[in-house]
């Protein structure tokens, strides 16, 4: 099994996609600080048009102004800037490199070097999940680099308020990004077409509700989640100790995990390999 | 310890309402080169997937090194696999690809892949990428990764497909060298008829699924060779004849009245006035000149090419 999964890692590091799609993520990480930035500039521009149009006396000057903007900046740290990016986008680019990694596996006929292998199949799904959290991982790491320079851009320093509720965050994101994964890998090897599997990952990545999760509403009656709304855990507004809300995201998400490995493993028991 | 490398007993395989095999069963022995001689649809790539994993069998078993290999799955370790499309990543060198699959067999040692590369004459490749192969570089790439963590048994399912003559005889001089040197069984499935039998052992001629025919390869090219068949109504009056005047010594009697001579066939019209001047009665005197072809279509009752 440790072969396979190392084996599995080599492609990951030798594939074109895994590092086109970091070298995407990066740039819109940074981007988004940027893009801040320039809104705070028009901000300005548009609030110093409107005093002049109703001649107020005490119209503000620029620095005033952006000492207004830095004091608001301030509550914006690292953790809110990276709830910004771990949106629809960054699903959508896991579902992308996944499809890509699981099918060409299948297209190409790699798996058929593999299967003589005793207990391939299992070591199979068991190795996609590690590159997935290898892939989750460095999307991250660069997600929080550009929150970092997201900061220092608009602050002039790198700010992370509370340490432990980001650390909280971040494990939350891993988890609800391995659940998305899951299902990625899941839809890979029903379908067998990257098409296909990129079409529906760019459905649920825009918050489309699983037709699974659904149905779980209406069986246990949980509040619904979804696995691409991240923003239940990274809204800044909600409390964030609150150990009902958390349980029950951590309940859900590793159920979602285990149910759709559960699925993949019997699929792949039983694929016949053309 | 069991002679036989692979057995099948009365594999069968059903995809809805087709038989793609029907109670195939088969006996290879260790260092034999086997060929699978079919149409295409006839069953061959079905059973060598069944055999490697990579399909179920509705039916039958198959015992690898004498064993089941449903209950023991390791022994599939032990085989190497060229089925279809060979599994290359396109945009990985040589040298990546079957560093790829060492690595997914846990294998490392210094020089190994070299090793492999230069026995399928893939040295020089370089950084070049896979895509950019010919289809015969990439058959015999193909037969390097079957080749990685050396198997006792390689299935090769057509791997002379869509090759130029010249490609042809690498890939047939590469497997003649690794079952000389290696001692490796193989079994080969082609439909390139003439090409198998320059290569294998034994034959096995599928249709439609069955398993019509197991035949050695010397009693093969025996049954094709070029023979004058004599239908007479005194086979030992004949053989006395055909001894005494012509001083024939390869014949073969089939029946009652029928007996092949496979030498001299140029003189059969001498053969034909001294039997006839000897007061034998014959029914029919004639040169059979039947090629692989022409035997395997005998065999299947079609028409069409193989």
């Amino acid at each position: 099994m440790f072969n396979i999964i190392k084996a599995d890692l080599y492609k990951m590091f030798k594939s074109r996609s895994f590092y086109l799609i970091q070298l995407v993520f990066l740039i819109f990480t940074l981007a988004i600080g940027i893009i801040v930035k320039v809104d705070v500039s028009r901000d300005y521009e548009a609030a110093q048009a409107y005093n002049i149009a109703m001649e107020e006396e005490n119209s503000i000057t620029e620095d005033e102004y952006y000492t207004m903007q830095e004091e608001a900046m301030i509550e914006q740290d690292v953790k809110e800037f990276m709830s910004i990016q771990y949106s629809s986008i960054t699903m959508l680019m896991m579902a992308v490199f996944l499809a890509i990694f699981v099918c060409s596996e299948l297209d190409t006929g790699y798996i058929k070097n593999i299967i003589p292998l005793k207990t391939s199949r299992i070591s199979l799904l068991v190795a996609k999940n590690v590159v997935s959290f290898i892939f989750i991982l460095v999307q991250m790491a660069l997600g929080f680099g550009g929150a970092m320079f997201s900061t220092f851009l608009l602050a002039g320093k790198i700010n992370i308020s509370n340490p432990r509720e980001l650390i909280i965050y971040l494990g939350f994101q891993i988890l609800l990004a391995m659940s998305f994964a899951a299902s990625i890998i899941l839809l890979s090897y029903l379908t067998k077409s990257k098409a296909a599997v990129m079409t529906i990952g760019v459905l649920l990545a825009i918050n489309l509700q699983s037709v699974f999760l659904g149905l779980l509403d209406s069986f246990i009656r949980f509040t619904q989640v979804s696995l691409t709304q991240f923003s239940i855990v990274t809204n800044s507004r909600l409390p964030v100790f609150d150990p009902s809300d958390y349980q029950r995201v951590l309940l859900v998400s590793i159920g979602y995990f285990v149910v759709y490995n559960i699925f993949s493993l019997i699929r792949l028991k039983r694929l016949e390999i053309a | 310890m069991t002679d036989y490398i692979l057995e099948t007993k009365n594999l069968t395989k059903t995809y809805g309402d087709k038989q793609a095999i029907d109670q195939i069963s088969i006996q290879i022995k260790r260092g034999a080169i086997y060929g699978l001689i079919g149409r295409n649809g006839a069953g061959k790539t079905t059973l060598l997937k069944i055999i490697s994993g990579l399909a179920f069998q509705t039916d039958g078993e198959v015992l690898l090194f004498g064993e089941k290999t449903a209950k023991t799955s390791n022994l599939l370790e032990r085989v190497g696999v060229l089925i279809e499309a060979p599994g290359l990543y396109p945009n990985l060198t040589a040298y990546e690809n079957v560093r790829l699959k060492c690595i997914a067999y846990g294998i490392n040692r210094e020089g190994y892949i070299t090793s492999l590369l230069e026995q399928v004459g893939l040295d020089y490749t370089g950084e070049k990428k896979t895509r950019h192969f010919s289809l015969g570089m990439k058959q015999r790439l193909a037969i390097a990764l079957a080749l990685v963590g050396e198997p006792d048994l390689l299935l090769l399912d057509e791997p002379a497909n869509g090759l130029d003559p010249q490609g042809i005889i690498e890939i047939r001089e590469v497997l003649l060298k690794l079952s000389k040197e290696q001692n490796i069984t193989i079994i080969i499935s082609s439909h390139i008829l003439e090409e198998l039998a320059k290569i294998v052992t034994r034959i096995g001629i599928i249709d439609e699924g069955k398993l019509l025919e197991e035949i050695d390869k010397d009693e093969l090219l025996e049954k094709t060779k070029d023979k004058i068949e004599i239908k007479t109504g005194d086979v030992e009056k004949t053989i006395v004849v055909l001894e005494e005047q012509f001083g024939i010594e390869k014949l073969k009697v089939i029946d009652q009245e029928t007996l092949y001579v496979y030498e001299k066939i140029e003189e059969s019209g001498a053969m034909n006035k001294a039997l006839v001047n000897a007061g034998i009665i014959i029914h029919s005197l004639a040169i059979n000149r039947e090629s692989l072809e022409d035997y395997f279509i005998d065999l299947t009752g079609g028409g069409s090419h193989v």
